[in-house]
Formats: C-alpha cells, sequence, structure tokens
C-alpha cells in the first residue's frame, strides 16, 4: 500500500537532519508542549475562577436567608444528538420547577434547588461516565431524561442504591417477576400506556362519533428504536384485546422518505395511525402524506412541534399531554414561570412535560430530607418516600394522579388527548384517561410474547 | 402495480439525492483519493445555510439558492486549504480521522447557530400533484430529480470537454505524471472539493425541500457509501446509477421485504453492497486495478 | 532496533527479551505498580474510568493488529464487539456459563464471525474493504436489534451481577483486578505476536500484499488470521463491557464507536504496541474533561447553554484537526523521535 511506503520515507527524512539538530527542533516541540499544556491548565481554571464569582451571589438573592443550604439536582439530558430537537425545548421547564419551589415552597426541604444540565451526546458510554460522576460528587439522585439510560443503569443504581429518576420507555426499566428492589423510577408513563389508552379512545370515543359501521382498523408508525417498539407493543395489546386490526409499521430516524411505510397504511386502509415520530420525522410524514393523498387520524407524540405548527400540518392532528388540567391551579403556575421568558409563546408539549416530570424527583427529596434531614440523606431514603406515594396529586392538578409502589414504578397515571385545531395552538381537549390496570411486568417483551 | 410504480418513483426521486451525495465522495477520491465521511455533514451545512438566507434574510429563493451555492464553493475551499493540505501523503486512515473531525466541527456548527429543532423551507414550489395515471408525483420529486440530472450532466461535459476536467481525470488517473505534464496538483485538489461542496449543498437544498431541514439530514450522507460502491469507485455515471439502484431497491425493499423483516429498508442496501462485492470486487462500473510490485 | 551505548546481546535469549536496558526494567515496573496501586488511591470514579480505559485499551490493542500490523481497515469493530458483550452477556445470564468462560466464548464468536466478514478482503482492499466492514457493522447490529427473543432487541437488557467462583464483581475496584489481568496478557500476546513469523507476515502485507504473496507468504490465510485476533480481542473486550456495565444495549456499540477506535490507534500512534496506551486515556481523557468543562460553563452562563453544550464537538473536532497536523503519525512516532534524539543525551555529536 502507498501510504505505508510514505511512511518510511518520511522516518528516513525525519531521522536524516542530524542529531544535534535533531535535539533542537525536540527541546523546541517540548517547550511549546509545556506552553501548551500551561494554556490547557489556565483554560482548565477559568470556569473555576468564574464558578467562584456568581457563587456567593445566588445566597444574596431576597429569598436567601430562608434556605438552609444548597441543593443541587443533576439533570443528564441529549442535549446534542439525535435526540436533541426532543429534549432542548424542555431545557427552561427544569429550571422553572426548580424557581416555583425556591419561590414558593421554600425549596426542597428548605434547600435551594440548582439544577445541573449534563450532555449525554446520546451516547450509553457517556451515560456510564456521567452517571459515576454524579454518584462520585456525593449525589444520591439524578434525572435522565432519554429511555435507554434506564437500561444501562438498571444494575448500577440498584447496586449503588442511587435513585434515578428516568424517562424511560423500554423493558429495561420495568420490573421483570420477581424483581421488588428497583430504585429507577419512571418519570413519563410508558409509551405502551400511553397509546392503549389512544386505541380506547379511538374505540369508544372517536371511531362512534363519525357515524360509519364496522370497527376502525389502527395503524402504526413507530421509530425502530425501543420507544417506538413501545408504543407498537400497548396498541397491539389493546387491539387484540379490543379485537381490532392493527397494522404496525417502523421507520428509521432521519430517513429521507417513508413511502412504503405510508403505503403499507394507506392500501389497509387504516383509519387511525398510532405513533411515536420524533424530531423531522412527523413533517415528512405529514409530506409524504399529503404526497400520497393519505389523510388519517393521527394520534402521535411531539406532533405540535413549532415547525409542524407553522407550516399548517399540526392540525387535526391528536397528540397526548401528560398535563392537561388547563383550569387547574399547577396550570397557572406553569403559565406563570413560563411567561417569564417566553411571554405570549404557546407552551410546547415538551415544556411541559418537563415541568411536571421531574416533580416527583423534588417531592420525593422533599419528604426524605424533611424525614431525616440532608446530611442522613440516602438514595434509600428517597425510595422509600416516593414508593408511598398512593394516587397522590402532586402537580394541583396540572397532571394526572402519580401512585408509585413497590413493584411499579409507572407514573402518571393518565394522560389526555388533545386534537390541534389551526397553526396558533388551539386544543380541543379529551378527558384524563387512566392507564389499563398492569404490573409492571406486564408490559415488558417476555412476558408478552407468552 | 400502483404500489410498485409509486414505490419506483419515490425511489428515483430519493435515489437521485443520493446519486448527488455518491458524486460529491467520486468527485474528491477521483481526484485526491480522499475519503471523505463528512460529506452528510456538508449537505446539512448547505441545507441549512440555503434556510439561513431565504428565511432568516428573507432573501427569493433562486438568490438564496445561488448565494448557497458560492458559499459551498468558499468552504470547500476553505477545508482543502486547511484541513487536507497538510495531510498530503499520510496515511489513509489519518485523511479519514481528518474528515472525522470536519464532521464534528460542521455538526456543532450547525447545532450552535441554527439550534436542534428541525425547520422547513418556505414553500416555493407548485403544491399540486403532477399525475401520470393512478399515479401521483409531487413537483418537489420532480424538481429536485431534474435539479440533480442536470448536475450530472454537467458534470459529465465538464470532465469531458474542459480543461481543467481533463486535468483533474489525469490526477484521477496518475498523480505524478500529471504533475510532470504541468498539471498544477494543488489546484485540482482546491477545484475538486469546491465542486464536492458545491454537489452537496445543493443535494442538501434538494433534500431539505423533500423533507426538511434538521441535523438528522447528515445520516443519509451513509446511503451514498453503498452507491458509490455499486457505481464504482471512479466512475461519475456510476455514481448516479449506483444512487438510482439504491434508492430504488431500498423503496421496493420497504414495499415488499419490510411486512416478513421489519425495519430491513435500511440495512438493504448494505446486504446489497456485500454481495455486490463478493461477485464484482470492483464496483459494476468501477476499474479493475491492475496492480504491480 | 538500534540498542542504547554499552547495550550489547550476548546471549539468545537477550536478543529476544522485550524488556532490556534498565531504564525500560525501572520503567515497566513502575507503569505495573502504578497500575497495580489505581484502586488504593484514586477515587469511585477515578476507578470508573481507568476500568473504562483498560477495556477499550484492550480493544483498541486488537483493532491495531487488524488495521496497523495487517493494514485492514475494519469500521465494524463495534460491532464485533457488540458480538462478544451480547454472547458473553446471554451465555452468562440465561445458561450460567461460568464469567471467565463465557467472555472467552465471546471472544470466539466475534473472531469467527470476524473471519467470516474478513472474507471479502481477500478480494478487495483500500475503500472497498472499509465499505464492506461498514456494510458488516451495519447487517451485525441489524441481526442484534431484531432478534428479540434472544438480545433483547432495541430495548437491550441487564445482566446480573458478575461473579467468579464465591467473588462478587460489583464495584469498580473489584473489577480491575480482572480488567488488568487480560490488559496485560493481551498488551503480552500482542508483544509476542508482532515478533513472531505472524507479525512479520503481516506486516509484509500490509506493506505490499502482492509482494509479500510472491514471497511465499499466503495472503488469505494471513489476512483471516488478522481478521480472527482483532476481532477476537474485540470480542472479549466487548464482553468484559457488558459484564462491567451490567447491561447489553445495541446503542452502546454504534458505528460511530466503531470509528472512535480508529482514531484512538491513529491518535496513539497505528502498527505500535505502545500505540493504544497513548492513544486511549488521551483521548479519553481530553473528552472527559471537555465535558466537565461545558457542563460548568453553563452552570455558570445559563442563558448560553444552547451554545455551551454543542461546543464539545467542536473544542474535540479541533483538537483532533490541531493534532493530526502536529502529528499525523500518533503519539507512539512522537516517542520514538524523543527516544532516537535523546539516546545520546546529555553528549551529542
Amino acid at each position: 500500500m502507498r501510504d505505508n511506503q510514505e511512511h518510511d520515507i518520511r522516518y528516513f527524512r525525519e531521522t536524516k537532519k542530524g542529531d544535534s539538530d535533531m535535539c533542537k527542533s525536540v527541546t523546541r516541540r517540548f517547550l511549546l508542549v509545556l506552553a501548551i499544556s500551561l494554556m490547557v491548565c489556565a483554560i482548565t481554571a477559568l470556569p473555576a475562577c468564574t464558578g467562584a464569582a456568581p457563587a456567593p451571589a445566588t445566597p444574596s438573592t431576597p429569598a436567601a436567608p430562608k434556605f438552609k443550604g444548597e441543593i443541587t439536582l443533576p439533570v443528564v439530558l441529549d442535549m446534542t444528538g439525535p435526540n436533541s430537537p426532543n429534549v432542548v425545548p424542555l431545557l427552561p421547564s427544569f429550571k422553572d420547577l426548580a424557581a416555583y419551589w425556591n419561590d414558593e415552597l421554600g425549596g426542597i426541604g428548605g434547600y435551594h434547588v440548582n439544577v445541573k444540565y449534563y450532555d449525554d451526546k446520546y451516547d450509553q458510554a457517556v451515560v456510564l461516565s456521567l452517571y459515576k460522576e454524579i454518584v462520585a460528587g456525593g449525589a444520591q439522585f439524578a434525572t435522565f431524561v432519554a429511555s435507554t439510560p434506564a437500561t444501562t443503569l438498571k444494575s448500577a443504581v440498584n447496586r449503588d442504591k442511587v435513585v434515578v429518576l428516568a424517562w424511560a420507555n423500554t423493558d429495561g426499566a420495568y420490573l421483570g417477576a420477581g424483581e421488588t428492589n428497583n430504585y429507577g423510577f419512571l418519570a413519563c408513563p410508558p409509551y405502551a400506556d400511553i397509546f392503549a389508552t389512544y386505541v380506547d379512545f379511538v374505540a369508544s370515543g372517536l371511531w362512534p362519533k363519525t357515524g360509519k359501521s364496522g370497527k376502525p382498523i389502527i395503524g402504526g408508525f413507530n421509530m425502530d428504536n425501543s420507544a417506538g417498539r413501545q408504543a407498537d407493543k400497548g396498541v397491539k395489546l389493546q387491539c387484540d384485546a379490543r379485537g381490532l386490526t392493527y397494522v404496525p409499521t417502523f421507520f428509521k430516524p432521519g430517513s429521507a422518505e417513508h413511502t412504503s411505510q405510508i403505503l403499507a397504511l394507506k392500501q389497509a386502509g387504516v383509519d387511525y395511525v398510532t405513533g411515536i415520530q420524533l424530531g423531522s420525522d412527523t413533517l415528512v410524514f405529514f409530506k409524504d402524506c399529503a404526497r400520497l393523498d393519505y389523510k388519517p387520524v393521527v394520534g402521535f407524540h411531539a406532533a405540535h412541534d413549532t415547525v409542524l405548527m407553522k407550516a399548517g400540518y399540526a392540525t387535526g392532528t391528536w397528540n397526548y399531554y401528560v398535563s392537561g388540567g388547563a383550569d387547574s391551579k399547577g396550570y397557572t403556575i406553569m403559565k406563570k414561570y413560563h411567561d417569564m421568558h417566553d411571554p405570549g409563546q404557546p407552551m410546547s408539549a415538551m415544556y411541559q412535560a418537563g415541568f411536571i416530570y421531574n416533580v416527583p424527583m423534588h417531592v420525593g427529596l422533599d419528604r426524605a430530607i424533611k424525614r431525616v434531614g440532608l446530611d442522613k440523606l440516602t438514595g434509600t431514603a428517597i425510595k422509600e418516600d416516593l414508593e408511598k406515594i398512593r394516587m397522590e396529586d402532586l402537580t394541583d392538578g396540572l397532571c394526572y394522579k402519580y401512585n408509585y409502589t413497590t413493584t411499579d414504578h409507572r407514573s402518571p397515571f393518565g394522560v389526555k388527548w388533545a386534537k390541534m385545531l389551526d397553526a396558533q395552538g388551539t386544543l380541543e381537549w379529551g378527558n384524563w384517561v387512566a392507564f389499563p390496570e398492569r404490573t409492571g411486568e406486564q408490559i415488558t417483551t417476555e412476558f408478552w410474547k407468552k | 402495480m400502483v404500489q410498485f410504480t409509486q414505490l419506483l418513483m419515490t425511489g428515483i426521486a430519493i435515489g437521485t439525492v443520493y446519486g448527488i451525495i455518491a458524486l460529491g465522495l467520486v468527485l474528491i477520491y477521483k481526484s485526491s483519493g480522499v475519503l471523505n465521511v463528512a460529506q452528510g455533514e456538508i449537505l446539512m451545512l448547505g441545507a441549512f445555510v440555503c434556510y439561513f438566507f431565504s428565511e432568516q434574510l428573507g432573501l427569493p429563493f433562486y438568490l438564496a439558492f445561488i448565494l448557497t451555492i458560492g458559499f459551498a464553493i468558499i468552504l470547500g475551499i476553505v477545508i482543502e486549504r486547511v484541513l487536507l493540505r497538510p495531510m498530503i501523503g499520510q496515511p489513509l486512515l489519518g485523511v479519514i480521522l481528518m474528515t472525522i473531525g470536519l464532521m464534528l466541527i460542521l455538526k456543532s456548527i450547525a447545532t450552535m447557530i441554527w439550534g436542534s429543532l428541525p425547520l422547513a423551507y418556505p414553500r416555493y414550489l407548485p403544491e399540486n400533484m403532477i399525475r401520470f395515471g393512478g399515479v401521483a408525483l409531487a413537483p418537489d420529486y420532480l424538481y429536485g430529480t431534474l435539479i440533480s440530472l442536470g448536475l450530472f450532466v454537467v458534470f459529465m461535459l465538464y470532465f469531458r470537454y474542459t480543461r481543467s476536467g481533463i486535468a483533474m481525470r489525469a490526477v484521477a488517473d496518475d498523480q505524478t505524471a500529471a504533475q510532470s505534464m504541468g498539471v498544477n496538483i494543488s489546484r485540482v485538489f482546491s477545484t475538486a472539493w469546491a465542486f464536492s461542496c458545491l454537489v452537496a449543498a445543493v443535494g442538501g437544498i434538494v433534500l431539505g425541500t423533500i423533507t426538511s431541514v434538521s441535523l438528522e439530514m447528515s445520516t443519509n450522507g451513509l446511503k451514498a457509501w453503498p452507491a458509490v460502491i455499486i457505481g464504482g469507485m471512479e466512475s461519475v455515471p456510476g455514481s448516479i446509477l449506483g444512487g438510482l439502484l439504491i434508492g430504488m431497491l431500498e423503496g421496493l425493499a420497504g414495499g415488499y421485504l419490510d411486512p416478513y423483516l421489519s425495519g430491513i429498508k435500511d440495512v438493504f442496501p448494505f446486504f446489497l453492497l456485500l454481495i455486490i462485492l463478493f461477485i464484482r470486487p470492483y464496483g459494476l462500473f468501477g476499474l479493475k486495478r491492475i496492480e504491480r510490485i | 532496533m538500534r540498542l542504547p551505548c554499552g547495550t550489547y546481546n550476548e546471549s539468545y535469549a537477550q536478543d529476544t527479551a522485550i524488556v532490556r536496558t534498565r531504564v525500560q526494567w525501572a520503567l515497566t515496573i513502575g507503569a505495573l505498580l502504578v497500575a497495580v496501586s489505581f484502586p488504593l488511591w484514586l477515587s469511585n470514579y477515578g476507578m470508573h474510568l481507568v476500568n473504562m480505559i483498560a477495556i477499550y485499551i484492550l480493544s483498541a490493542i486488537g483493532l491495531n493488529i487488524l488495521v496497523g500490523y495487517a493494514g485492514q481497515i475494519s469500521l465494524a469493530h463495534a460491532a464485533f464487539m457488540a458480538v462478544g458483550a451480547y454472547t458473553s452477556g446471554i451465555l452468562n445470564a440465561k445458561l450460567g456459563v461460568p464469567f471467565i468462560f463465557s467472555v472467552f466464548c465471546g471472544g470466539l464468536m466475534a473472531g469467527g464471525l470476524g473471519v467470516v466478514f474478513g472474507f471479502p478482503a481477500l478480494r478487495i482492499k483500500g475503500f472497498y474493504l472499509i465499505l464492506s466492514t461498514m456494510a458488516a457493522h451495519f447487517i451485525i447490529m441489524y441481526v442484534i436489534q431484531h432478534w428479540t427473543s434472544l438480545t433483547g432487541g432495541v430495548h437491550g437488557q441487564s445482566l446480573p451481577p458478575t461473579t467468579i467462583g464465591p467473588l462478587q464483581l460489583t464495584s469498580e475496584q473489584a473489577f480491575y483486578p480482572v480488567l488488568l489481568l487480560f490488559l496485560l496478557a493481551g498488551m503480552l500476546f500482542a508483544l509476542n505476536l508482532t515478533r513472531s513469523r505472524t507479525g512479520r507476515a503481516l506486516i509484509a502485507i500490509r506493506d505490499n500484499d502482492l509482494a509479500a504473496e510472491v514471497m511465499g507468504i499466503s495472503m488469505s490465510r494471513y489476512k483471516l488470521i488478522a481478521f480472527f485476533i482483532g476481532c477476537f480481542y474485540a470480542g472479549i473486550a466487548g464482553a468484559l463491557l457488558g459484564h462491567w456495565s451490567g447491561s447489553l444495549i445495541p446503542d452502546l456499540f454504534n458505528l460511530m464507536s466503531g470509528m472512535w477506535f480508529l482514531a484512538y490507534i491513529l491518535i496513539g500512534g497505528m502498527g505500535s504496541n505502545l500505540g493504544p496506551f497513548l492513544g486511549v486515556p488521551l483521548m479519553v481523557l481530553v473528552a472527559q474533561w471537555l465535558r466537565r468543562l461545558v457542563t460548568d460553563l453553563a452552570m455558570i452562563y445559563p442563558a448560553l447553554i444552547n451554545v455551551i453544550m454543542p461546543a464539545h464537538d467542536l473544542i474535540y473536532g479541533v483538537l483532533i484537526v490541531i493534532f493530526l497536523i502536529w502529528e499525523p503519525r500518533g503519539l507512539a512516532h512522537r516517542w520514538h523521535i524523543f527516544k532516537v534524539s535523546y539516546r545520546l543525551w546529555p553528549f551529542s555529536y
């Protein structure tokens, strides 16, 4: 190979220069390396120095005296990578929730809350490292805004007794048969549950209204990953139970066209398409549907992206919301904090989800700190307090009730479906739909295979 | 039958985009022997820059298109000068790693400037479908295909009739011989990169019109690899044929194989690639190199 | 290999010894002492990094044999790691095969598959080989992701705690000795392999395969041997990675991580056994440090978080580019030049 011959040539060129000359150049290089490493040290020291400056500034806020100290909530999310379109809109929501606790609830157990974001780059190796880093920093708790970490970290968190609140939609997050000791909690309901409720909603609510005879045909348009497979499973389970036809299709995120999937749905005469698509794929789906003259009713996740709304594609789509109490006290609070930074802008579904999903972490920490104190706070204490939550409204009516037991960590226990009426984001709300009674084990692939 | 034709039409439209990405790869490989991993990212950046000109600056779309092409040419020259020139004569893997570095840089710059939410171009094409019998063809597919095919014709003519095109072919054939005949190799390299980026940017705009402008677009860069191999690494017409073939087979695999093997659509081109490499190790249109010691 | 002043080969044993001079002995013993003492003074998080680096080095050694010595560029390294991880994890978790034995099974499985996917290498090379390995990556990962009944599919699965006999390897500190032993064994094997007939045959194939064949080296045999050994290492490293992280997740083995292994050996120095030991720690620690920098900066300037977080990749990419322009042949080459120039220090000619 050519390049290896070059290798030899270059090697001779470098050593031919003469050793004294070589020495000099190496010394120069050494000095250069020294200079670079000094610079690197300086840059490393920079955040430490600047970090010292704002630190005293935080206690000097008006509310400072009433806090006993500071507590940091680590939040790990996909700031970059293929999942980022989904995650970036909810960044302010964690801070807003923390601000609400600091302003009006006296912080968590009397401590001022700070949110610290970590970027896992959609890489499970990074997730592991970040988890270790967070635990090494002394935290007994962390939020992971993605599905896969729940499986990646399951054995580690149960071993280290660290409470992890994960936005998990993967089998690894649910308990297998006989497992009772689980430090992983679900922040959002599994897609299997959510989309199963959509089938119910269609069969009992939407379909009778159309006045058509027969039974509706349900289709699936899901990502070929753990989240998509999860949604698919729930719909299939519920369609089997109700005797409905189900036509599943899958796609790879970021594909340029979904023609074959849409043709399959169209030819099967699917009336209602369910599915979870994040990022750009919803837009491509709608564009391809328009190209193929196909207009199904869809029940999607994150279908109300601003892009979709602006391009006029989102109208007429159903989308689930965990937050649905538009007339509740919790909603007013969320709106107040949202309008502080984005006045007049519609609250995206992701923002609302973010405001809700971290609530159990705040509540669990708050109760555990009040019970045992911050010095004696352990993951086990937080876990015990979280597992005492029984059908409890933690969000002032903003979302459905929470229910954590020792064997089931799915919550909140219901969603609302809402239809987008126009491009401004006006919604037609459905009612709260509670999830079908199932144990966590019953959603896993192994159980479902039988 | 309608399903078959529809899948084929979409396959052709998307296939030309793959062909365009493949053409960009072939242009660089032919002249400088560099394997550019970052082609998908250049495509993505082209789409974002066009979005910037047309939507954020509010320029008319044709103007945005021309400005994007200008930007792409400059980008290509800069990349070649800053990143690839120092790597001449270095091992193949080093050059690949250089383009991996480029990939990281371009993607993070796009994320920093435009964020990670998907964006959409203003609707600049007519909306109504063009119909042939039972098959509907979207105008954006049709225009995209026409633009891509036009680009291919231009490049075929360029390599055949212009002086610099012939120089580029000479460099591809034998660098030393070309140099001794007075061909300015470094200029050929920069031209190749400029053209490659231009082609990628056009591909990005076409793809952005068909789908949306998002960071995920860069994954389509991977699809071009099987197209390149099927067409043969050295052949310009091969790259378009390879792209078309991949696009169509992908569509058909999605339509007919997917019900049995779910998710096969995106892996199918790679199965095909392995099979072709077993039968014809230098691609369908590539040159079989005779090696001497 | 030129020897330093005053060092002569007086016996065959001396000629073939890996560690020759007093300085080398000192360095070897020093490095071993430092490596053994890690659990004593490193924090839990530090041990996590050390373990991760050890696994990556083991994998990179395999890739170095395949790419650096035999010249067969493979993008499918992550997929072969996945094969090892899944084979070992499933054998261990479902069939109860003992840990060490299942790890070797993982290695053998990956090596065997490596031979299968190495077959195209007999006819093709260069870009065509790179792309056939890329196809291999996608096909292997497709099978792993869709063979749900065995692998857990896209959801992955978590593994029971690793045990060796009565010992439970639950903490980073407990896992470290196992990894260290595997790493040392892998390192010794690689060192000896590259000095043997096989290693020289591989180098000959890398430098000019036609010439090598004319000289009587069976190209097909040695190319397949290289694929087997490289993928065997990947399988072992992948199996250890699976047991160490306690889960089998397809996302852990994507195309990009395969590319990063190429980056590790290139930055470290291709075709040098020292390479992986320099490249992996450097790149892993720089990435780690950058991540911490970005996280802290985002804490200080919360308004700029959308710009600061992606800056990680920007800086990392720029560092790679600068490094490649500065030293395209890797740190091992730099170290070699350093040794050559200081051989007579302080008395220069």
